[in-house]
């Protein structure tokens, strides 16, 4: 490994100049109502948007023991992109959102962020400090590998459900 | 295989076959709709080209640093790093990790580094083939073809010829819809419920990436099918293979990168997934390629080459990519940005050619979500090979003779007034075929300049 930093060096050296670090990304902007905009984002990725009074009202309208829906939960929202943002603890525990046909995020409005560069600087934290597997969910799987037509699902789930839990 | 034969042959038969432009031009075009109208929702595109561009210079002109801290952090984390100095290396390293696991059911993940070392010819010469999960690059690997294009693997295939093929292969049974619309979602569903059982469970993984991240040792990923995840999770062990050239600094980089790729690759704001892998799967082998990389960054202007992102919107956009498809061009990487990295990396004499494919017109510039000049670096290489005496004798003879005509106005004069009688004869008499064939023969104007001038004077210089 020694030897491919030394060949990096010596061939940086031909090249000279250094260019200074860049400025880390702009904030984005803040949306009126982050909650509407994630939505219609979400919308337009193909997702699905619910609301429930309670987390237990969420539960009980989508048992998970149907083999047909993974229950999980989100850490963040996007509201740029109607992006869930998940990190897990292990690879196994991920494809909850990913095996059954149907996935279920319970969310609350608390975690929504307004685009990628807050959430990467909320990951940022994370993934510094050890391990860390993260998903980012943007409506449900697709392909579009024939003639570009765009077809649902690919091979993950074919319907993405954000339950946000209102109390 | 479409890409046996020389430069030239493969470039005629592109052309030539009955299906594979009419594909070409409708894929692209259906790309390139969709991602101007995400970018126009980007009033801040230009300053984020510019952005990305500024850390891509600034990681390869510290690539050093970069990669040290890469590696540390990956491996604080958990992960093997492993470095391939060249494809054989690379193929090496995977086939014989695949060999110490026992591992025979191999998934692969869509990977162009992949593609780039040849490993799945490795894999088949040890018995057992690795298997593509990408719906582009299932259909590829079917047709015993590489990817024509790095983003949409299989755009130069029409429905009805997948739909023959996965008939022929067993991948469908049952007769196929008639409605042309529904064609494309019975193959892709037909095709997910064919691999299902295979992608749930195996014994190795393999993927690329789109990004490294150096503070973190994060291994980043975007795609839209859940066949990455799949190969990530389904298998105890994951091996990727990324070209050193993938590095950035910092997580919140990705802010800058991932809204370029998406809406330059696809036409999407985000795609459906896009994991962060840091250390954190059961085992984790991270092989970095090198494979001409270093050697690349010598020259600075070569340097700017590998900003490059593999977005693939360049190939959308070029009048040559759009006519002869991916290829023709004969190496993994295609397109204005293929004809630069061929050179660059592998560097075989065809290769050197392929500079020339081109009609300069710069589209592949202005496109370019990390801002390379590609066009004027193709101009560059053209120049270069032709110090390098690379171009063949006839080309060489006519420049040497335009040169000693230009510098002789008495002889040029005389070469003039024979070309304008000649041209249109030798239109006529069919010596101009290759050209004519596709185009106007062009005419000679009637009366030269110097002819106006002395008969007419300088009446034009009063004209607005």
């Amino acid at each position: 490994m020694d030897r491919v930093f030394q060949r990096i060096r010596e061939n940086l050296a031909v090249a000279g100049t250094k260019s200074p670090p860049p400025p880390p990304p702009p904030p984005s902007p803040v949306p009126e109502d982050p909650v509407a905009t994630f939505r219609f984002r979400l919308e337009q990725a193909g997702g699905r948007w619910l609301e429930f009074a309670t987390e237990a009202a969420a539960r009980a309208a989508f048992p998970d023991d149907d083999g047909e829906t993974g229950v999980d939960r989100a850490d963040l929202l996007i509201a740029d992109t109607g992006t869930v943002v998940r990190t897990y603890a292990t690879r196994e525990e991920s494809r909850v959102s990913l095996v059954p046909p149907r996935t279920v995020f319970l969310a609350t409005a608390a975690t929504i962020v307004a685009g990628l560069p807050e959430a990467l600087w909320r990951l940022a934290e994370l993934h510094r400090a050890g391990p860390a597997y993260t998903v980012f969910v943007t409506g449900p799987s697709r392909t579009a590998d024939v003639e570009k037509q765009l077809v649902i699902p690919a091979h993950g789930p074919r319907e993405v459900i954000v339950a946000l839990v209102l109390e | 295989m479409n890409r046996g034969g020389g430069l030239t042959d493969r470039i005629r038969r592109a052309i030539k076959d009955p299906v594979l432009p009419g594909n070409v031009l409708r894929a692209t075009n259906t790309s390139l709709k969709k991602r101007d109208e995400t970018v126009a929702e980007r009033p801040d595109w230009e300053d984020l080209r510019e952005r990305a561009a500024k850390v891509k210079d600034h990681v390869l002109a510290n690539l050093d640093r970069y990669l040290a801290e890469f590696v540390e952090n990956a491996r604080l984390r958990g992960a093997h790093v492993h470095f391939a100095k060249d494809a054989a290396a690379a193929r090496r390293i995977i086939t014989e990790l695949a060999r110490r696991k026992g591992a025979t059911r191999i998934l692969k993940a869509k990977s162009m580094a992949t593609e780039e070392v040849e490993l799945n010819q490795a894999f088949t010469a040890r018995g057992f083939t690795p298997l593509e999960t990408d719906l582009g690059e299932f259909i590829v690997q079917l047709r015993d073809e590489p990817p024509s294009h790095i983003t949409a693997p299989a755009l130069h295939c029409s429905a009805e010829q997948i739909r023959d093929l996965f008939a022929r292969e067993g991948v469908t049974d049952g007769r196929a819809p008639t409605d042309r619309r529904e064609l494309a979602t019975w193959l892709s569903l037909s095709a997910r419920a064919h691999l299902r059982d295979r992608l749930l469970e195996a014994d190795l993984g393999i993927t690329g990436a789109n990004f490294l991240v150096a503070e973190t040792g994060t291994v980043a990923l975007i795609e839209n099918e859940g066949n990455i995840r799949l190969t990530v999770t389904s298998t105890p062990v994951t091996v990727s293979l990324v070209g050193i050239d993938k590095l950035l600094p910092k997580l919140t980089d990705l802010a800058t990168m991932l809204p370029l790729l998406t809406r330059s690759a696809t036409g999407q704001r985000m795609t459906s997934y896009f994991q962060l892998i840091s250390g954190a799967l059961d085992e984790h082998h991270i092989v970095l390629l090198d494979n001409g990389r270093i050697d690349a960054l010598r020259d600075p202007e070569n340097r700017e080459i590998l900003r490059c992102i593999r977005c693939g919107a360049c190939m959308n956009v070029c009048p040559v990519y759009r006519t002869v498809g991916g290829h023709a061009y004969g190496w993994t990487y295609p397109g204005p940005i293929g004809s630069l990295l061929s050179p660059l990396w592998r560097g075989r004499g065809e290769d050197h050619q392929l500079p020339f494919l081109s009609s300069l017109c710069g589209a592949c510039t202005d496109i370019c979500p990390v801002k390379i000049p590609i066009h004027e670096h193709l101009l560059r290489m053209r120049r270069e090979a032709v110090s390098a005496g690379r171009r063949g004798i006839p080309e060489r003879l006519a420049f040497r003779i335009f040169r000693y005509v230009m510098q002789r106005p008495g002889l040029y004069r005389r070469a003039a007034r024979i070309t304008k009688r000649l041209l249109p004869a030798a239109a006529r008499a069919g010596l101009l075929r290759r050209w004519t064939d596709t185009r106007a023969a062009p005419q000679p104007a009637p009366r030269s300049f110097k002819e106006m001038w002395r008969e007419d004077g300088p009446r034009f210089s009063k004209d607005p």
